[in-house]
């Protein structure tokens, strides 16, 4: 089934491939002119006594990943699913949807690993953070499991409504929080005590922590690491549950 | 005969209100089924989900081969086809792109599929478009590709759901000439608006009326058990009541009136006619019209009018 998957993937693409190429360089540039120029103006001393480029660098890379996976996302899950397209074939195939939904969230995250190396590249280049190469592959799997934790929050949210208003309204939201509450371009000790601590103890939070602890400090959290995983299978097994539950009507 | 489906005591609830109830009976092997829905609570559209797979019976127990529709359901769902009223296909992927993507997950040899690919877009005429993304394709295209999909897997059951919908006249034509090619080799279930398809095309027609099947016979025997196959009108210059008193004892015929000097009467053959005339020395006909009833007459005066007499 994966090797369908895949295959549907790259059709896609192909489909589509001036836009997906368009976006994976004019997304970075973007973020970069928007996010981080000003905010190397605005942290005068940063608190992590790092140069700004290097502790930024995961951060940006990471909402470019989250920005091109809302769409591959939506598009499967809940594009198809309001117009009733596709997804009614699948359920009538001999495959079991919870299946179909585990496969599909890791073509998700193949995809992603792909964009991720192109973004990482594109950045290398456009900030110049100064990495050797062992931090960029120090810096890969704790990319995997911010991606497959953001690629289940979004599969989530396009399971859970039906109004697309309410959806676009919905990931519009998570995409603020990505931005300005999970770490990635602002440190958690920018925000008010109780409120930084609960956005830093948040899955999301807890892994550009541990992310930015291997990286700068070279020590790593095996911890935060297997808590991830077990909330990314727990959370994959109920998003399972919950697509079979809606495509049975 | 054996039995393709068989609904066992099958109930169907929508928002809590009873859509089928106690659904029992059986489609016979490679027949083909027109459904009619009276009205639109009628209980069709419940009817091909549950056929189809799309939806599990509520209550009772259905069969597709004997193989229980719930329990089974992974074998099962190799067996049918499914052609629903508007396209499902991925707006993202091209024609064939769409096709091979679902198709891939049956389990199914690349060299029969390709062979039966190449049958059915020469017999649906799909060549030009198998390449263009399907959101630029029309509805009726669209549903020309779904029927070629499905038939590609070469199923034991097809269901339709009104199956030339959306189509202009060729696609439509073609359509139809495919599946009456596939008559008695496949169990057909399909449901139309198209009435005088169904009289040409079926082996029987459910008709369902508040969640029952009101009818469920071929053409022939509906109208025979209804009032006839035709429906005679023979106009006298003078037409007397003993003459009346004697055609009303003629068995062939069935409910003949006497409108002034116009005589209406009912039968199953042409013949009925025939043996009217024997009773007719000596009387002078106007006029005379001869009706043949179809499944619209009969529709209609079941459920709109009570009678079209």
């Amino acid at each position: 089934m994966i090797k369908a998957l895949f295959i549907r993937r790259l059709w896609i693409i192909k489909n589509r491939l001036l836009t997906t190429l368009g976006l994976l360089l004019i997304l970075p540039i973007f973020i970069n002119v928007i996010i981080n120029l000003p905010f190397k103006r605005l942290v005068v001393s940063p608190l992590w006594d790092i140069p700004h480029e290097q502790w930024i660098f995961p951060g940006l890379t990471l909402i470019v990943i989250v920005m091109m996976m809302i769409p591959s996302v939506s598009r499967d899950l809940f594009d198809l699913r309001i117009l009733n397209k596709l997804l009614p074939s699948l359920a009538l195939t001999p495959i079991s949807r919870s299946q179909y939904l585990f496969n599909l969230l890791v073509i998700i995250l193949i995809e992603a690993v792909v964009y991720t190396v192109i973004i990482m590249s594109v950045y290398s280049i456009l900030i110049s953070p100064g990495f050797i190469f062992l931090d960029y592959l120090i810096m890969f799997p704790f990319f995997l499991l911010f991606i497959a934790l953001t690629a289940n929050i979004l599969t989530t949210l396009a399971l859970i409504v039906d109004k697309t208003t309410l959806h676009i309204l919905l990931v519009l939201s998570f995409f603020l929080f990505i931005v300005f509450a999970s770490g990635t371009v602002i440190e958690f000790e920018y925000f008010p005590e109780i409120i930084g601590t609960i956005f830093s103890y948040l899955p999301t939070g807890q892994i550009l922590l541990s992310l930015r602890m291997a990286l700068f400090s070279d020590v790593i959290n095996w911890w935060i690491i297997f808590s991830a995983i077990i909330t990314i299978l727990i959370w994959t097994f109920l998003n399972g549950l919950l697509f079979t539950k809606r495509l049975i009507k | 005969m054996e039995a393709s489906i068989t609904f066992k005591k099958v109930s169907q609830l929508v928002d809590g209100e009873a859509v089928l109830a106690g659904l029992s009976f059986g489609i016979e092997n490679n027949s083909t089924v027109a459904i009619v829905g009276e009205n639109d609570d009628s209980g069709l559209k419940e009817f091909i989900k549950l056929t189809a797979g799309i939806s599990n019976p509520d209550y009772g127990a259905l069969y597709i081969h004997g193989l229980d529709s719930i329990k089974r359901r992974k074998e099962i769902r190799s067996l049918i086809g499914y052609v629903p009223l508007e396209n499902d296909m991925d707006p993202w992927l091209t024609a064939m792109q769409n096709i091979s993507f679902i198709n891939s997950f049956y389990n199914i040899d690349n060299k029969k599929l390709s062979e039966r690919y190449r049958f059915y877009v020469d017999a649906l005429d799909l060549n030009e478009i198998l390449n263009i993304q399907v959101n630029r394709l029309s509805p009726g295209t669209l549903k020309k590709l779904t029927l070629m999909r499905e038939l590609a897997r070469d199923p034991k059951i097809l269901v339709l759901d009104n199956p030339t919908g959306f189509m202009n006249a060729k696609d439509s034509a073609l359509t139809w000439d495919l599946l009456q090619s596939l008559h008695k080799k496949i169990t057909i279930i399909y449901s139309s608006t198209d009435l005088s398809k169904i009289e040409k095309f079926h082996d029987r027609i459910l008709v369902f009326h508040n969640g029952k099947i009101d009818l469920n016979d071929n053409l022939e025997n509906m109208l025979k058990n209804w009032q006839g196959q035709y429906q005679f009108k023979i106009q006298f210059e003078k037409f007397l009541t003993p003459l009346f008193n004697k055609i009303e004892k003629v068995k062939e015929i069935i409910s003949p009136i006497k409108d002034d000097d116009t005589l209406i009467f009912n039968a199953n053959h042409r013949s009925a006619l025939l043996i009217i005339m024997t009773l007719l020395t000596g009387v002078t006909i106007n006029d005379i019209n001869i009706k043949k009833y179809h499944l619209r007459d009969l529709l209609v005066a079941r459920y709109m009018r009570g009678g079209i007499l």
